[in-house]
């Protein structure tokens, strides 16, 4: 039996087509961010996006950060108009959600790989669905490691989880930027802590990043360096979106739209002169 | 639009006679035409056929009439929302070929993929597009020759001197004409015009990295955004909420936006993609030649010359790859 599930990828939800939701729970995550937590079913990749709307002040594109057909979840980093005002948000306020969008991890692809996520700031979030989902089907990878890099203690998210997933025999490895007062994380950046035997070698081996576009820039350069594959590695790109559904053209990255072709993209399909990726005109 | 195979067989209709066009073509909508208000040649209602100025190419286009530079997407009261249900019933008539053109690209950005502009959709269910063939080139900025162009219209005339050389190219336009009861005029086929300004190729991937060639152009451009606004093809929008000043009703809005703009690819917390005049230059002109074709199998430019005709400092990148490409023979 399939659940009626109130979104689901299958559809295709236009600009003016928005549903009315109310949070079902709110979590402070760090100083920045607030985890919005949805009890309601939905048809959804890890990597996925929302459209989220708060009527008076805007759209704009929130990524999933869960993996399960019975919930979402998203985590918002006030920084913009709309997600300072999506942060001020208490249990039982609606908001307007068309979704999801995108395209995905398929993480079913890799059956029997071993599996690396690297990712910093609040681009851990977008990745926990991967993380969670790589729990949820443990036994279908081999080795697995993440790699998350934060500004400072106070930075970190979904600390709470890797207890969960060191138990399931999945190495979690934090780094802090600013200065690290706990013995279980180094100081420094993110590219400092990937020389370890996991990443010597890339067979069969798949990555996946996400974070600021420096960071993106630098994690690609190591793993390039020791060997890795354009085609092993995915990473989760941002962009100003509007539509969503491919058209309004704000999101494209030369040719390709990241609402629709992404926001996860294989490296090698985002050609290597990207935005992003070159310097031009200087 | 249930499109006929191309056919250059047409009936006759006197010029002295065009007010029987003008009022079959009335039951299909308010008649919308090139009009020359004293200042600009611009697509505006008229009623008859007198206030038509048939020479030249307007300087806007008609994408106003079914992708306004304002449309409400949805009215918000409180939690509640409305959509818009109607949608008015127009001919657009006088287009040129560039024009008409343009609205089958557009047509594939909005209505042939998934899911459908509703909004687009409605308008342009309303459409009857009447054209005009141009006997000679309307103007040194146009390249349309270049363009492959096709037949795509429900009406289109032909100037024969006294008389309309008039075809159907749709279902809708073979019904209009059928209740005018014109007589056969045989078949009648005029050739494309071409004039000065041709685009010497369309194959311009192999120009990217040619920067000091592009910088040509970039260096030249305002960011005023012109370009894309005469533009009948250039259908990217931003969305933004409209309030009223009790804070709970108001509107969320789809606005015209121009990739030109430096803010176009601006994301929170104040990075912006296309930084520089030279990327947003260059992805104009390579959304319109290599992206769009890549994924809807035509060129997103249908070669009205608007963007060169129409920008306060001629930014001529016909000639810039003419350039290139001359460089590479």
């Amino acid at each position: 039996m399939s659940k009626d599930y109130i979104f689901s990828k299958e559809r295709h939800m236009d600009e003016s087509d928005v549903k009315m939701l109310t949070v079902d729970k709110v979590t402070q995550q760090t100083d920045e961010e607030v985890l919005l937590r949805f009890n309601v079913p939905a048809l959804y990749d890890p990597g996925q996006f929302f459209q989220v709307s708060l009527f008076g002040i805007g759209e704009a594109p929130i990524s999933i950060c869960s993996c399960s057909e019975d919930y979402f979840e998203m985590s918002v980093r006030g920084v913009g108009n709309l997600s300072k005002q999506l942060c001020q948000l208490k249990e039982g306020d609606s908001v307007g959600l068309r979704g999801p969008y995108g395209n995905g991890y398929h993480l079913q692809n890799f059956v029997g790989d071993s599996a690396i996520v690297i990712a910093g700031g609040c681009g851990v979030a977008p990745v926990r669905g991967v993380v969670q989902y790589l729990k949820e089907h443990r036994n279908d990878y081999k080795d697995i490691a993440l790699f998350f890099g934060f500004r400072a203690e106070k930075d970190i998210l979904f600390e709470e989880d890797y207890q969960a997933w060191k138990e399931k025999n999945m190495d979690v490895d934090v780094v802090l930027s600013d200065k690290s007062s706990r013995p279980d994380m180094k100081h420094g950046l993110i590219t400092d802590i990937l020389d370890t035997p996991i990443l010597q070698t890339n067979e069969k081996k798949i990555v996946f990043i996400c974070g600021p576009p420096p960071m993106i820039k630098a994690v690609c350069k190591v793993l390039l360096d020791k060997g890795f594959h354009k085609d092993q590695i995915y990473i989760s790109e941002e962009r100003q979106m509007k539509c969503a559904v491919g058209r309004c053209g704000h999101c494209m990255i030369n040719g390709k739209y990241c609402c629709t072709d992404g926001p996860v993209f294989r490296y090698d399909e985002l050609c290597e002169e990207s935005e992003g990726y070159k310097e031009e005109g200087k | 639009m249930n499109r006929l195979q191309h056919s250059s067989d047409g009936l006759a209709l006197g010029k002295d006679q065009m007010h029987r066009l003008l009022d079959a073509l009335k039951e299909y909508g308010e008649l919308i035409g090139p009009v020359h208000d004293g200042q600009w040649l611009r697509m505006q209602t008229f009623s008859k056929y007198e206030e038509l100025c048939l020479k030249g190419i307007s300087w806007f286009t008609s994408k106003e009439y079914f992708f306004p530079q304002r449309q409400v997407l949805f009215q918000f009261d409180g939690h509640s929302l409305t959509r818009q249900e109607e949608f008015p019933k127009r001919v657009l008539f006088g287009l040129r070929l560039c024009d008409l053109n343009a609205i089958a690209v557009n047509d594939k950005l909005f209505l042939e993929q998934e899911p459908q502009h509703r909004e687009y959709k409605g308008y342009r269910e309303g459409l009857t597009l009447v054209g005009l063939w141009c006997d000679e080139v309307q103007d040194k900025y146009c390249f349309c020759s270049s363009m492959e162009l096709e037949h795509f219209y429900d009406i289109c005339l032909y100037d024969r001197g006294d008389y309309y050389h008039i075809k159907a190219g749709s279902e809708k336009g073979q019904e209009i004409l059928e209740k005018l009861q014109l007589l056969p005029n045989g078949p009648y086929e005029k050739e494309f015009p071409t004039g000065e300004m041709k685009l010497s190729t369309k194959d311009i991937a192999k120009f990217f990295d040619k920067n000091q060639v592009w910088q040509k152009g970039a260096k030249e451009c305002l960011s005023c955004g012109d370009c894309t606004t005469l533009c009948p093809t250039c259908m990217c929008f931003d969305v933004q909420d409209e309030v009223e000043v009790d804070l709970t009703k108001g509107f969320r809005i789809q606005k015209w936006d121009s990739c030109m703009y430096k803010d176009f690819t601006l994301v929170a917390g104040g990075h912006v993609y296309r930084n520089t005049r030279l990327n947003r230059f260059k992805h104009r002109i390579y959304h319109k030649l290599v992206y769009f074709p890549q994924k809807f199998e035509r060129y997103m430019c249908t070669g009205c010359g608007r963007c060169i005709r129409g920008c306060p400092t001629k930014i001529d990148w016909i000639g810039l790859v003419n350039e290139m490409e001359g460089e590479t023979q």
